[in-house]
C-alpha cells in the first residue's frame, strides 16, 4: 500500500494558527496566581480534571521517584488500577495497562499532546527517562473518554511543566549501580517573575546482565539484555497577565539489547533494538478572553509534533539462522483548541476541537516499504452543572470524531455521563458511566510478515466501562482514602491470535468483562512519616472461556504500599539539611501468561529500602536496595525474567543562591 | 457464565466467590462401524484439560506406562502416567536453546533432537536426568530421531532461514550402544523431518525403518504447500550402515491450486502391512502398500479427511486395532479413520473448549489400556496435546 498524495497545507495552516495565537496559556490547569510554588505531596493522589472532574484521576509525582534507577515504571505501579508489564530490568521496555485492559488500550500524552504512536504493544514507560518529567495523570477508565479514540480503558499524561520559582540552579549527578548500571545527568533551571526555564540531559546504560531462575528452577546469567541511552528535555513556561505559554522539546535516544525467553536467550543473543525519539509540544492560552455579566471565556490550546524511529536487527534469527531486520518510522501532529465558559448559574462547558495526523513507515527485510497515514477530527462538549449549593455537579461528556485512513472513514462516538456528590466538605461521592473506542492500530490492519498478519477487516474495540467511588479526605490533609468499584465491557476486543499452525492474525474477540476494586489512601500517624497504600482488585476475563480463567497479564490482586520517614532537621541527628528513609512494599498475585491460563507465574513481593542524606545543602547522597527478598523466578508474558536483588548509589551537587 | 456485579461492598464478596469451574467435557455418542471388518467406538468422553503442560509442546508418545510430552517451548519432557493419573512436569530438563523436536524411548534411555542446539539428549527413563549431549558438526538442524536394534538415526532437515528455504537434509546413522557418529547418507527430498523404526531387527535379522521427508514448504497465494519433491524412503539395513537398501516412494509438489502434499510422520499398522502418513497442508492422508511397496493412496488418490481451502495441519496415531486417530490442528478436532477400509470412522470430534480462539491440537496417542470388546467395539482411551492451549486432554470410551 502506498500513502495517498499528502497535503499539508491545512495542517500547517492550523498548526501555525495555534501556535502563533496571541492568546497564551498553560496546560487546563492553571498555575496559582501569584506564582507561588505548589507544594505536593510524594504520594498518589487523585486530582479532578475540569472537563470530566468526577472521572478517577491520579496524580503522581515524578520529583520523589524512588527507588533510583527505576523510572517512571516504578512510580505508574503506585497508582491504584494500574499493572505495569515490565519486560526486564531497569531501561527496558515496560509497558502499562488499566483496569484489566491492554497497553494497546491506554492513550499517552505529553503536556497534552499524544505520543503514542498507533503500533506496537503500547507506549513504552520503561525506556523513557523520568528526568525533567515533573508529574504523571493516569486517568482510569472512563476518564479517558476526554482524550477521545484510543483511550479504551485509560490514559495517561505525562507533564513537564517547570515550576515557578525565583531564580537559579544547576544539578550534576551519577549514580551506579548493580548490573553494570551508571546513570550521569544535569539539570539546570531558571525562573524569574514571569517565566522559567528548564533544561535536563541524562544519559544512562546498563548491562543488565543479572542472574535468574527459570521455570526449572536453573540458575542462569541474563544475555543480551543492555541498554545505553540518551534523554534530553528541555522546557519553558511563561505566565504574564492571565495569559500563558509552554514548550517542551524532549529527545531520546538509544540502543537496547532484545533478549529472549529465558529458555531461548542464545537465540535472541544478538537482536539489537535501536531507537529516536523527538517530540516537541507547546501550550498555552488565556483566562478571560471574552467576559460578560456573569460569564467568562478561557482559551487553550494544544500542539505538538513527533518523529520516532526504530530499527530491530537479528543477526541470528530463529528458525534456521540469518539476519532478520526491520525499519519503522513514524511522524505526527497533533493540535486541540478549548473553549472553557464559566457562567455564574453554576455552569461550566468546555468545547474542544482536535486535529490530528499520523503517518507510519515500515521497511521490512525484503525493501517492501509499507505507508499508512492516518488523520483525526475531533470535536467534543463537555458541561458541568453544579445543583443544590454545590452539592451535586451532573457531567455529560460528547465527543465525535472523524478518522480517515486510506480506504478506511471511522466516525467514533464517544461520551459520559457523571455525577459528584459533596455530601460533606471530607466526603465525595463520584460515578460515571462511559462510552469509549479504539479504532485498529497500523500494525493490527496491515502487518505482513511471514508468520504474521493483519487484519484490514477488523472492526474497532468498543467499550461500555462504569465506575463508582468515594473520596474521603481529613482535615490539613493528614489522611485521606479512595475506594472506587469498576466495570468494563469491552467488545470486539483485537488480539493477534493463532489462525492455523502457520499465521497468527489479528482477530476480534467478542466480548472481554473486567471488574474490580481500587484503594488508594495516604496518611501520616505521625508528623514525619507519611504512609500510603493503593490496592486493586481486578477480575479481568473472557466470557467464553471457562469461569475464572484470567486474561494474561493481569494480577487479580495488586498491592502497593510506601512509608517514608523524614528526619531532616532534627537536631539529634545532626540537624541535616536533608534525612529521608523510604520503604516500599510491592506485591501482586499470580499471572496466567497465557490466553488459557495454563502457564502461570507466582505472585511475588518486592521489598525496596532507601535513603537520602544530604550532609551539606550542596550534596546529595542517595542509596538504594531494590526486591531485597531476591526473588529471581519471576516473569513477563513473553517468559523474560525479571531482576533480583539490586543495589544503587548516586551522589547529586546542587548549586545555586 | 457468571458476572461478578459491581457495588462497592458487594463486588468484592462478589469477587471472593468467583472461583475456578471444573473442565468442560464433551460427550459424543456411539459410532457404529464404518467397515465390514473394522470396529465400533463406544460413546466418548472429550475431557479437552485433564493437565496443563508447558509451551509449544509439539510431539507426544506411549512408551515404558508413560505418556511422554515433548515440550519445544520449555526445552523440557514432561510425563503422565494414564494407570495413577501422576503428572510429572519438566521430568527431563534439556537445558536452555534446545528446541527439542522428536523423541524417542529406548527401554532406559531415551533420545531427544535438539533442533535449535544441533545436539542431540540422551536422558535417563527413570530419573529424568540428562546422561549425554551427542554435539556433532554432521548434526544440522536434528529433527526425527528412532533407533532398531543396531543404529540409531537422525535426520537433519538443515532448514537455512526463511528467505534460503532448506539444504539437502540428510539422516546421522549412529551405533546404538556407543553413541558413536557412522556417517551421513543424504535424504531422497528435502527437509526429512520424520523416521519411524518399521522393524528393530535382531542380532540376526536387519533392521528397517521409514523415512519421511516432507519437501519445502512454502506460501503459495496466501496458504503452505509443498514446493519441492518429497519422499518416504523405506531404508533396510545392510552389512554397510552407510548403504542400506532403500526403496523410495515420491510424492512431487503438488499442482497449481492444489495443496495435497507434505507427508507427517510414517504410521505402521497393527500388522505391519501398511503404512500410513497425515499431511501438513490438506487434510487428506497418504497411505503405502509395505508388502507389494506401491502407493495406495498416493497424491493422486489420498483419503480426503474433509474439505478445506485455508492451512491445515494433522498427525496422527495408529492404535492396535487399525484405528488411525488423526488431529486437525486448525479445527481443534480428531478425526477417527479405520483402516481396514480406509473410510471415516468418526470425526470432528470436537476437542477444544473455545470457539474464537486455535487451541491446536498437534500430537496424539492410544493408550495400550485402549480395549476391544468380542462384539468388536472399540473403547478407546486416547490422549492429545494442545500446543496453543497447552494442554493434555483425554478421549476416553464409556
Amino acid at each position: 500500500m502506498r500513502t495517498p498524495p499528502q497535503k499539508f497545507t491545512t495542517w500547517v495552516t492550523l498548526a501555525a494558527l495555534l501556535f502563533f495565537s496571541p492568546l497564551v496559556a498553560y496546560g487546563e490547569e492553571d498555575p496559582p496566581a501569584d506564582g507561588s510554588v505548589e507544594t505536593r505531596g510524594s504520594a498518589p493522589d487523585s486530582v479532578e480534571d475540569a472537563r470530566l472532574p468526577s472521572g478517577f484521576v491520579t496524580r503522581i509525582p515524578l520529583d520523589e521517584v524512588g527507588p533510583a534507577g527505576d523510572g517512571l515504571a516504578s512510580a505508574l505501579e503506585r497508582a491504584p488500577g494500574v499493572y505495569v508489564r515490565r519486560s526486564s530490568s531497569f531501561g527496558q521496555p515496560a509497558y502499562i495497562q488499566v483496569r484489566g485492559g491492554n497497553p494497546r488500550q491506554v492513550v499517552v500524552l505529553l503536556n497534552g499532546v499524544r505520543v503514542k504512536v498507533p503500533t506496537g504493544l503500547g507506549f513504552d514507560v520503561g525506556s523513557l527517562a523520568v528526568s525533567g518529567l515533573d508529574e504523571a495523570r493516569v486517568y482510569r477508565g472512563g476518564s479517558g473518554v476526554i482524550h477521545g479514540a484510543g483511550a479504551l480503558t485509560g490514559a495517561l499524561e505525562l507533564r513537564a511543566a517547570p515550576t515557578y520559582r525565583e531564580g537559579w540552579e544547576v544539578r550534576a549527578r551519577a549514580l551506579a549501580g548493580s548490573f553494570g548500571t551508571t546513570e550521569f545527568g544535569a539539570r539546570a533551571e531558571g525562573s524569574n517573575d514571569s517565566g522559567s526555564a528548564r533544561i535536563v540531559i541524562n544519559r544512562r546504560q546498563s548491562d543488565g546482565d543479572f542472574m535468574f531462575e527459570d521455570a526449572q528452577g536453573v540458575t542462569a546469567r541474563r544475555v543480551n539484555n543492555g541498554h545505553d541511552r540518551l534523554h534530553l528535555l528541555a522546557s519553558g513556561a511563561w505566565d504574564e497577565g492571565g495569559r500563558h505559554l509552554g514548550a517542551t522539546l524532549l529527545l531520546d535516544s538509544g540502543e537496547s539489547g532484545v533478549a529472549g525467553p529465558s529458555e531461548f536467550q542464545q537465540t535472541f543473543g544478538e537482536a539489537k533494538f535501536r531507537e529516536q525519539r523527538l517530540i516537541a509540544t507547546t501550550d498555552g492560552g488565556a483566562r478571560g478572553v471574552l467576559s460578560g455579566d456573569g460569564w467568562a471565556l478561557d482559551f487553550q490550546r494544544v500542539f505538538g509534533m513527533q518523529y520516532r524511529k526504530q530499527d530491530y536487527r537479528n543477526d541470528e534469527a530463529i528458525l534456521g539462522g540469518g539476519q532478520f531486520e526491520t525499519h519503522a518510522s513514524s511522524v505526527g501532529m497533533d493540535s486541540g483548541a478549548q473553549f472553557s465558559l464559566f457562567t455564574d448559574a453554576g455552569n461550566f462547558a468546555t468545547l474542544a476541537l482536535g486535529a490530528r495526523r499520523e503517518v507510519y513507515t515500515t521497511l521490512e527485510e525484503t525493501d517492501e516499504r509499507f505507508d499508512v497515514m492516518r488523520r483525526t477530527f475531533g470535536l467534543a462538549l463537555s458541561d458541568e452543572q453544579l445543583l443544590f449549593d454545590d452539592r451535586l455537579s451532573l457531567i455529560g461528556v460528547a465527543r465525535i470524531e472523524r478518522i480517515e485512513q486510506d480506504e478506511l472513514l471511522m466516525h467514533p462516538t464517544t461520551g459520559a455521563l457523571g455525577a459528584i456528590v459533596r455530601a460533606k466538605p471530607w466526603l465525595d461521592l463520584r460515578g460515571n458511566v462511559a462510552r469509549t473506542w479504539r479504532p485498529p492500530d497500523f500494525d493490527e490492519l496491515y502487518i505482513e510478515t511471514e508468520f504474521i498478519r493483519g487484519n484490514p477487516d477488523l472492526q474497532p474495540e468498543r467499550a461500555l466501562l462504569a465506575d463508582v467511588g468515594v473520596a474521603f479526605r481529613a482535615r490539613e490533609d493528614l489522611a485521606r482514602a479512595e475506594i472506587v468499584g469498576f466495570y468494563g465491557r469491552t467488545t470486539d476486543q483485537i488480539m493477534f491470535l493463532p489462525v492455523s499452525a502457520y499465521v497468527i492474525e489479528a482477530r476480534n474477540l467478542a466480548l472481554v468483562n473486567s471488574a474490580g476494586v481500587e484503594f488508594l489512601g495516604a496518611f501520616s500517624p505521625l508528623e514525619r512519616t507519611p504512609l500510603s497504600l493503593a490496592y486493586t482488585l481486578t477480575e479481568a476475563e473472557r466470557p467464553n472461556l471457562p469461569a475464572g480463567t484470567p486474561l494474561p497479564n493481569q494480577p487479580r490482586h495488586r498491592i502497593e504500599a510506601t512509608a517514608r520517614a523524614d528526619l531532616s532537621r532534627l537536631d539529634y541527628l545532626l540537624d541535616l539539611p536533608k534525612l529521608q528513609l523510604e520503604a516500599r512494599a510491592s506485591w501482586r498475585s499470580e499471572i496466567a501468561l497465557d490466553n488459557f491460563a495454563s502457564q502461570t507465574n507466582p505472585g511475588w513481593l518486592r521489598l525496596d529500602v532507601g535513603f537520602v542524606v544530604s550532609p551539606k545543602s550542596w550534596l546529595r547522597l542517595r542509596a538504594d536496595a531494590t526486591n531485597l527478598l531476591d526473588y529471581r523466578r519471576a516473569v513477563d508474558g513473553l517468559q523474560r525474567p525479571l531482576p533480583g536483588r539490586a543495589f544503587f548509589l548516586s551522589m547529586e551537587l546542587v548549586a545555586g543562591p | 457464565m457468571r458476572y461478578c456485579q459491581i457495588s462497592l461492598l458487594a463486588m468484592t464478596l462478589a469477587l471472593a466467590a468467583c472461583g475456578p469451574a471444573s473442565p468442560p467435557e464433551i460427550l459424543v455418542p456411539d459410532t457404529p462401524a464404518i467397515c465390514q471388518e473394522g470396529p465400533a467406538l463406544t460413546s466418548l468422553e472429550v475431557s479437552p484439560q485433564i493437565q496443563p503442560i508447558a509451551e509449544q509442546a509439539n510431539h507426544m508418545i506411549d512408551a515404558n506406562g508413560w505418556i511422554w510430552v515433548l515440550e519445544s517451548g520449555a526445552n523440557t519432557v514432561s510425563r503422565y502416567n494414564p494407570s495413577s493419573g501422576v503428572f510429572e512436569a519438566a521430568f527431563v530438563d534439556l537445558g536452555n536453546d534446545r528446541g527439542p523436536y522428536d523423541i524417542f524411548i529406548d527401554g532406559e534411555r531415551g533420545f531427544v533432537t535438539n533442533y535449535l542446539a544441533n545436539t542431540v539428549s540422551v536422558f535417563d527413563t527413570n530419573s529424568g536426568e540428562v546422561l549425554a549431549e551427542l554435539d556433532d558438526p554432521r548434526l544440522v538442524d536434528p529433527s526425527g530421531i528412532a533407533a532398531t536394534r543396531a543404529h540409531l538415526y537422525v535426520t537433519n532437515v538443515e532448514f537455512l532461514g526463511v528467505n534460503r528455504g532448506w539444504g539437502r537434509g540428510s539422516i546421522v546413522v549412529i551405533e546404538r550402544d556407543s553413541l558413536e557418529i557412522v556417517g551421513v547418507i543424504p535424504a531422497r527430498a528435502k527437509n526429512p523431518q520424520y523416521v519411524t523404526v518399521l522393524d528393530a531387527g535382531s542380532d540376526s535379522e536387519p533392521g528397517k525403518i521409514a523415512i519421511v521427508s516432507t519437501g519445502e514448504l512454502g506460501q503459495v497465494d496466501g496458504r503452505y504447500v509443498q514446493t519441492s519433491l518429497a519422499a518416504v524412503e523405506i531404508w533396510t539395513e545392510t552389512e554397510d550402515p552407510l548403504a542400506p537398501a532403500k526403496k523410495v516412494f515420491e510424492l512431487p509438489s503438488p499442482e497449481p491450486g492444489s495443496r495435497v502434499g507434505a507427508p507427517g510422520r510414517a504410521l505402521v499398522s497393527p500388522d505391519g502391512a501398511s503404512l500410513y502418513m497425515t499431511s501438513a497442508t490438506a487434510p487428506v492422508v497418504f497411505s503405502i502398500d509395505l508388502e507389494q511397496l506401491v502407493w495406495v493412496h498416493g497424491a493422486d488418490s489420498p483419503i480426503v479427511l474433509y474439505e478445506e481451502d485455508s492451512d491445515t495441519l494433522h498427525s496422527g496415531v495408529l492404535d492396535r486395532d487399525g484405528l488411525l486417530w488423526i488431529t486437525s490442528f486448525n479445527q481443534d478436532a480428531v478425526y477417527v479413520l479405520d483402516t481396514s477400509c480406509d473410510e471415516l470412522l468418526a470425526g470432528p470430534i470436537p476437542v477444544g473448549i473455545v470457539d474464537d480462539e486455535l487451541e491446536g491440537p498437534i500430537a496424539v496417542v492410544s493408550s495400550s489400556s485402549s480395549s476391544r470388546s468380542q462384539q468388536d467395539v472399540v473403547q478407546p482411551d486416547v490422549y492429545f496435546i494442545t500446543s496453543l492451549s497447552k494442554q493434555l486432554g483425554r478421549i476416553e470410551g464409556m
